[in-house]
C-alpha cells in the first residue's frame, strides 16, 4: 500500500513540477526576448485543452498502441530514477536499466507516428533515430567512467559519493560538459531539434497528433525531461540530501538549457552526429585518460 | 441561459485560455501577424502560439483574400482541425470582398463557405485590432458563445452546396 | 550419439522420399524428429556420457554429451525445429522443396556431430557435412543465390584449411584427436606451436562466426539463400563459429585465470584484448552497414555480424560475467535472429520482395508477423523486459567493471546504433503508406504463424524469467572451473548491481495499464483513411499516394549515410578477389550445375563430405 502510495505521490508529483517549470521556462525565453511570456501554469491549460477536445483522429491500431507504449515506459522509467533522498524501488535504480527504458518510450513514439503514415513524421523520426545514435553514445561512456570509478551503477549510489569527494561536476569537469550537451540533445532543445523542426518538416513525428494523443505525449514529454535532467542531476550534481536541494539543482540545469537553447540555431541531423562524434567523444576519452592517469582525487 | 455543467464550464475554461493557431496566409494580412507574436504586442501572454499543422492547430487565421483555388484548400485544412475549433477570418477581404469584390478568382464571402467564428475588420487589420479580437475570442470560448464547429456539423448540406457552387467538381471531400 | 547420427542419415533419405509424396509431410516428419531431440535434450538435463565410433585404421569418432555442449545441442535442435515448423506451408512453390528438406536434415545430422564431438577429427567433419549441405541449400535460392554460395564455398574452404592445419599441428603434438588430450598438453606445447594452432583455429572460427573483416559472405548468403534457410543460417550455422572461437578461448591467458578463481581482471591481456577488438569492429562495421542497407534480409545479415561481435568481444573479454554475457547472447541471437528472418521470410512469402523500398503499411494485412517482428527488434535493440537486454546488460556490466572504455563504447555503439536498423524494416514495411498492389495480401498460414509465435513467446519469457536462459550457461561455467555468475529466479546479480527483470516488467505493465485508462477516459477518435494525413494543404490521392512519392522510405537514412560516404569499404577490396575466384569456380560450375541439381544433388553432398575428409589424411 506504501508502494502505491508513493508511485502516485511519484508520478503526480513529477507532472505537477515539471509542467509548472516547463511553463516557467516559457516565461524565460520570453524575458530573453523581452516579451513577457504567458503564465506559469499556461501548460496546465494546454495539456488539459488537449485532453478535452472533442475529437482526435486514429490512424489505426498501431497508431494508439504506440502512444500507450510511450506514455507507459516513460511512466515505467520515471519510477526508477531517485528523487532527491526518494526513490521508489530502492536498490534498483540501476543506470542501463534506466537509458534502455527511457528507450522503450521513444520506440513506442517512433512506432506510432510512423504508424500516421504521414511522410512527415517519417523524416522526423529517422532524424531522431539519427541523432540519439550521436549523442547516447558519448553521454553513457561518460557514465561508463563513474560506474568503473565508483564500483557501482546505482543511479542512487552515484549520487551518495559525491557528498564525499565533492561534485562530479568538479571532479570530471570534461564528463559533465559532455553529458550537459547530450542532455540538451535528448530534451530535443535547440541546436538539436531537427527531429522536430516546426517550419521545416511540421514538427516532424508530432504532426499527426491531436486531442489526447498530443496531450498523452506532451505529458510523456515532460516526464522523459524530469528522467533526462534528473539523470544529469544525480549524476554529476550529487543528487540532493534533501527535495528541496534537489529541486533547485533541477530547477538550474532545467533552465540553464532553456536559455542556452533560446539563444541558438539550428544544426543540420548529420552535422549533429557529427558533431557529437568528434568533440564530446575526444573529450570522454580524454577524461577516461585523466581518470585512469591520476585516479579519482 | 447558460445550460452547461460545472465540467464543461471548466473545460471551456482551458480551451479559451490556450488557443494553437494556424494561419493560412493567403493574402497581404500574414504580415502583420509576426509583430503580433513577437516582442512589441507578445501574443504569447495569452496562451496563443503558432502550430504547425491542422491536426494541433485550434483556430485556423484566414489572412486575407481566397481564390477558388485556395479555398478547396482551406475546407480541407479546416475539416482536418479537430473540434472544438474556431476559424477567424481577417481583413475585409473575407468578411465582403474588400478591393477584390469584383474579381472573377476570389470568393467575396467566407462565412458562406465555412463558419467564421470572428471577424477582424480593418485593410489590413493593426495587431492591436488583433489582439482585441483574439481577446474577445477568448471570451466567446470561455462563456461557449463561439461554437461554428457545432453549426458546421449541423448545416453540413449548407455548406456543401455552397462550397459545391464555387468549386464545382473540383471539391475532394473525404467525409 | 552415432546410432542418433546414422538415424539422421536414414531419415534423410526417409524425409526426401516422403517430401516426394507431399512436401507438408516431409517438413512434418523433420519437425517431429527435431522436436523429439529438443524433448530428449530437455529430459536429459544434467545427464552426460561419451561414447566412440571406430572408424578403422586406428581411428575413431568421439561423441559426449554434457553440460558444456548441452545448450547447445539444444539450440540447434530447437532451430531445426522452428524451421520445419515454418517449412510445412512456406516450401509449397519452392522449386526443389524435397531435397530441400533432406538437406536440413543433414544439418541436423552436422549439428550432432559439431556440437556433440568430443575430438577435433570429429568436429572438423561435421563442420565440413555442414559447409558442403549448406552450399547447396544457399544456391537453391534467388538470382544471385549461385554466386553467393561459391562466395561462401570459397570462404568456408579457407576456414577449412586453417582449421585442418591446426587440428594436424595438434593431433602430431599430442599424438591424438581428443579434447581432453589437448587440454592437457597445452601448456606443456612450445609456444610457437601453441600461438600458430590458437591462430588458426580462431581465423577458421571467425570466419564460420562471419565476424568483420571476413563477415562479408554473410550479406550475400543471406540475402539471397531462400527464405526458409536464412534463418537456419544466422540461426545455428554461424553458432558453430562462435562455439569453437569458445572452445579455443577456454586457451587464452586471461580465461585461464579467470578458471583460476578470479572474478576482476584489472588489464586485459594482449591476445585477448586485440580479439575482444576484432568483436568490437565487427560491432561497430555491422551496425553500419546494417543502417545503409535496403534489402531487409541484407539489413538482418549485417544484424548478425554485429551480435557476432558481441559474443566475440564478451567471450574474448573472459570475465565471468562477460562470458556468461556472451553465452546468454549465443541463445538470444538464435531468438532474435529467427524472430527476424522468419518474419522477412512470411513477407516475402506473401509479397514476394525483401526490397524495403517497394513495400509499406503491411500491418493492415499481416499484424501476426508484424507482433513477431516487433518483439523481435525490441529483443535485438536490448530494450527491457526482453531477453535481449539480460545478455547486453550483462556483456557492458563486465566492461563497465574493469573501465574498458573503448570496448564499452563499441558495444554501447552497436546497442544504440541498432534501434536505427532494427527500426527501418518496422517503419517501411509494416508501417507508412500502403502501395495499392499490396492491398491484398493475406496474413501467412497456420504453421508459420505457430513457428514465429513460439520464438517470440520464448523472448519475452526469457525476458522476464532469466533463469532459464542463464542457467545453462553458469552451469557451463561450473564444468570449465570458472566462477559462475549469480542469478535469482527473474535476478542477476553483478559486481555493481543487481537487476530484476520481473519488476521492470511488471512496472511497466503498470504504466501500460495507467496510459490505457488514461486513454480510454477521454472522448473516443475518429479512424480515418491512411491517405488523411496533413499534407500542406495539398489532397493526397491528387498526388496519387505510392510509397516512392508519398512514403519517405526511400533512402530512410540517407542523410547517416552521407557522413561514411568517404569510408573505405573492407567488402571493395575483396572485389577484386572475388573476380579471380568467380573465374575459378567457374569450371566447378559448368561441371556440376549444367544439370539440373535436384536428382543427386544430396548423393553428391556425401561424395564430397567423404572425399574431403578422406583427401586430408
Ligand atoms: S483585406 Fe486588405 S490587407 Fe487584407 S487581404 Fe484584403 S486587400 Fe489585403
Amino acid at each position: 500500500m506504501a508502494l502505491i502510495g508513493k508511485i502516485v505521490l511519484f508520478i503526480v508529483g513529477a507532472f505537477v513540477f515539471q509542467v509548472a517549470l516547463s511553463g516557467f521556462s516559457r516565461k524565460v525565453i520570453a524575458r530573453i526576448q523581452k516579451r513577457r511570456g504567458p503564465v506559469f501554469w499556461q501548460n496546465f491549460y494546454d495539456i488539459g485543452k488537449l485532453f478535452f477536445k472533442k475529437t482526435s483522429i486514429s490512424h489505426g491500431f498501431i497508431f494508439d498502441f504506440g502512444v500507450w507504449m510511450a506514455f507507459g515506459g516513460t511512466v515505467a522509467t520515471l519510477l526508477f530514477v531517485p528523487v532527491g533522498p526518494y526513490s521508489v524501488f530502492p536498490g534498483q535504480t540501476n543506470f542501463i536499466v534506466i537509458i534502455y527504458l527511457l528507450a522503450i518510450g521513444s520506440l513506442g513514439m517512433a512506432m506510432s507516428a510512423v504508424g500516421s503514415a504521414n511522410p512527415f513524421a517519417s523524416i522526423g523520426i529517422s532524424r531522431a533515430l539519427t541523432q540519439m545514435f550521436g549523442y547516447d553514445v558519448p553521454f553513457a561512456l561518460t557514465v561508463v567512467i563513474m560506474i568503473y570509478v565508483h564500483r557501482t551503477s546505482q543511479v542512487a549510489k552515484l549520487a551518495a559519493v559525491q557528498s564525499d569527494i565533492g561534485w562530479h561536476l568538479w571532479v570530471m569537469p570534461l564528463s559533465a560538459l559532455v553529458a550537459f550537451i547530450a542532455l540538451m540533445a535528448m530534451l530535443g532543445k535547440k541546436p538539436f531539434d531537427t527531429p522536430i523542426a516546426p517550419a521545416e518538416i511540421a514538427s516532424g513525428p508530432l504532426v499527426e497528433y491531436s486531442g489526447k494523443y498530443l496531450g498523452m505525449l506532451m505529458v510523456q514529454h515532460e516526464f522523459a525531461t524530469f528522467v533526462e535532467v534528473g539523470l544529469f542531476v544525480n549524476l554529476f550534481l550529487g543528487g540532493g540530501s534533501t527535495l528541496l536541494i534537489y529541486l533547485v539543482k533541477y530547477i538550474i540545469v532545467y533552465l540553464l538549457t532553456v536559455i542556452i537553447s533560446a539563444l541558438m540555431a539550428r544544426f543540420r541531423v548529420e552535422q549533429t552526429v557529427a558533431f557529437f562524434w568528434k568533440w564530446p567523444l575526444v573529450l570522454v576519452f580524454i577524461q577516461a585518460l585523466i581518470i585512469i592517469g591520476i585516479g579519482i582525487r | 441561459m447558460d445550460s452547461r455543467t460545472m465540467w464543461e464550464k471548466v473545460k471551456d475554461i482551458t480551451r479559451g485560455h490556450s488557443l494553437w493557431m494556424l494561419y493560412y496566409c493567403t493574402g497581404c494580412g500574414a504580415i502583420e501577424l509576426p509583430p503580433t507574436m513577437t516582442s512589441r504586442f507578445d501574443m504569447e501572454r495569452f496562451g496563443i502560439g503558432p502550430m504547425a499543422t491542422p491536426r494541433q492547430a485550434d483556430i485556423l487565421l484566414v489572412t486575407g483574400y481566397l481564390s477558388t483555388k485556395t479555398l478547396r484548400r482551406v475546407i480541407y485544412t479546416y475539416e482536418q482541425m479537430q473540434s472544438p475549433k474556431w476559424l477567424v477570418g481577417f481583413g475585409s477581404c473575407t468578411l465582403n470582398g474588400g478591393i477584390y469584390h469584383d474579381s472573377y478568382a476570389t470568393i467575396n464571402q467566407l462565412d458562406q463557405y465555412l463558419p467564421v467564428d470572428l471577424y477582424l475588420a480593418g485593410c489590413m487589420p493593426r495587431p492591436e485590432v488583433i489582439i482585441k479580437g483574439f481577446k474577445q475570442l477568448m471570451e466567446m470560448i470561455k462563456t461557449g458563445e463561439a461554437d461554428g464547429w457545432k453549426q458546421y456539423q449541423d448545416n453540413r448540406e449548407w455548406y456543401r452546396k455552397n462550397q459545391k457552387k464555387a468549386l464545382g467538381d473540383l471539391l475532394y471531400t473525404t467525409r | 550419439m552415432s546410432t542418433l547420427i546414422f538415424i539422421g542419415l536414414a531419415a534423410s533419405l526417409l524425409i526426401y522420399a516422403a517430401a516426394r509424396l507431399s512436401r507438408p509431410l516431409g517438413a512434418l516428419l523433420l519437425m517431429l524428429l527435431s522436436g523429439a531431440g529438443v524433448a530428449a535434450l530437455i529430459l536429459s538435463w544434467g545427464k552426460g556420457f561419451t561414447e566412440t565410433l571406430p572408424l578403422g585404421n586406428g581411428l575413431e569418432l568421439t561423441f559426449s554429451l554434457s553440460t558444456f555442449n548441452w545448450p547447445f545441442l539444444l539450440l540447434g535442435a530447437f532451430v531445426l525445429f522452428i524451421v520445419s515448423l515454418f517449412a510445412v506451408n512456406a516450401l509449397k512453390e519452392m522449386e526443389h522443396g524435397a531435397s530441400f528438406l533432406a538437406l536440413l536434415t543433414l544439418i541436423g545430422v552436422s549439428v550432432m556431430g559439431v556440437f556433440g564431438a568430443y575430438d577435433f577429427l570429429t568436429l572438423f567433419i561435421f563442420f565440413e557435412l555442414m559447409t558442403w549441405t549448406s552450399f547447396f541449400l544457399v544456391s537453391m535460392g534467388k538470382t544471385g543465390a549461385k554466386k553467393a554460395a561459391l562466395i561462401y564455398a570459397f570462404m568456408s574452404m579457407i576456414a577449412a584449411y586453417l582449421m585442418i592445419s591446426a587440428i594436424m599441428m595438434i593431433a602430431q603434438y599430442t599424438g591424438s584427436f581428443s579434447y581432453s588430450d589437448f587440454m592437457g598438453m597445452y601448456e606443456a606445447m612450445p609456444s610457437g606451436i601453441r600461438t600458430t594452432v590458437v591462430i588458426f583455429f580462431l581465423a577458421a572460427a571467425l570466419i564460420k562466426g562471419g565476424i568483420y573483416p571476413v563477415h562479408f559472405w554473410l550479406r550475400s548468403a543471406h540475402g539471397d539463400a531462400p527464405h526458409v534457410f536464412s534463418p537456419v543460417l544466422s540461426g545455428l550455422l554461424v553458432k558453430y563459429g562462435y562455439y569453437s572461437a569458445f572452445l579455443f578461448l577456454l586457451f587464452f591467458p586471461v580465461m585461464v585465470a579467470t578458471k583460476a578463481g578470479i572474478t576482476q581482471v584489472t588489464s586485459t591481456d594482449g591476445p585477448n584484448f586485440i580479439l575482444a577488438f576484432i568483436g568490437g569492429l565487427s560491432i561497430m562495421a555491422g551496425t553500419v552497414a546494417a543502417i545503409l542497407q535496403s534489402d531487409a534480409k541484407k539489413l538482418v545479415a549485417f544484424s548478425s555480424v554485429s551480435h557476432g561481435g558481441y559474443v566475440i568481444l564478451a567471450l574474448a573479454y573472459g570475465t565471468n560475467m562477460a562470458v556468461a554475457g556472451g553465452l546468454a547472447h549465443i541463445w538470444v541471437h538464435v531468438l532474435t535472429a529467427l524472430g527476424m528472418f522468419l518474419s522477412m521470410g512470411a513477407v516475402a512469402y506473401r509479397t514476394g520482395t525483401t526490397d524495403m523500398d517497394e513495400m509499406g503499411g503491411l500491418i493492415k494485412n499481416m499484424p501476426v508477423t508484424f507482433t513477431v517482428y516487433l518483439i523481435a527488434i525490441i529483443s535485438v535493440a536490448g530494450i527491457p523486459p526482453l531477453a535481449g537486454f539480460v545478455s547486453k546488460w550483462m556483456i557492458i556490466q563486465a566492461l563497465a567493471a574493469n573501465g574498458s572504455y573503448i570496448l564499452a563504447f563499441m558495444a554501447f555503439f552497436g546497442s544504440i546504433g541498432s534501434f536505427m536498423y532494427v527500426f527501418r524494416p518496422l517503419a517501411t514495411i509494416f508501417l507508412g503508406q500502403r502501395p495499392h498492389k499490396f492491398k491484398d495480401v493475406r496474413e501467412v498460414p497456420f504453421f508459420m504463424q505457430l513457428a514465429m509465435l513460439i520464438v517470440t513467446l520464448l523472448t519475452i519469457l526469457l525476458g522476464i524469467m532469466p533463469y532459464y536462459l542463464l542457467k545453462p550457461f553458469t552451469r557451463i561455467q561450473e564444468f570449465i572451473g570458472m566462477v559462475p555468475v549469480k542469478i535469482g529466479f527473474s535476478t542477476v546479480y553483478s559486481a555493481l548491481t543487481q537487476l530484476d527483470m520481473m519488476l521492470i516488467f511488471l512496472v511497466f505493465g503498470g504504466g501500460f495499464l495507467l496510459a490505457l485508462v488514461i486513454f480510454l477516459l477521454f472522448s473516443k477518435p475518429t479512424k480515418v483513411e491512411q491517405h488523411e494525413v496533413y499534407t500542406s494543404g495539398e489532397i493526397a490521392p491528387e498526388i496519387s499516394t505510392t510509397p516512392e512519392i508519398y512514403h519517405f522510405s526511400k533512402g530512410y537514412y540517407r542523410s547517416f549515410g552521407r557522413l561514411f560516404s568517404r569510408w573505405p569499404s573492407v567488402e571493395a577490396w575483396y572485389h577484386k578477389g572475388a573476380a579471380y575466384i568467380s573465374q575459378f569456380f567457374e569450371i566447378i560450375e559448368q561441371s556440376l550445375f549444367k544439370q539440373s541439381i535436384n536428382g543427386f544433388i544430396w548423393l553428391a553432398v556425401v561424395v564430397m563430405a567423404v572425399l574431403m575428409a578422406v583427401r586430408w589424411f
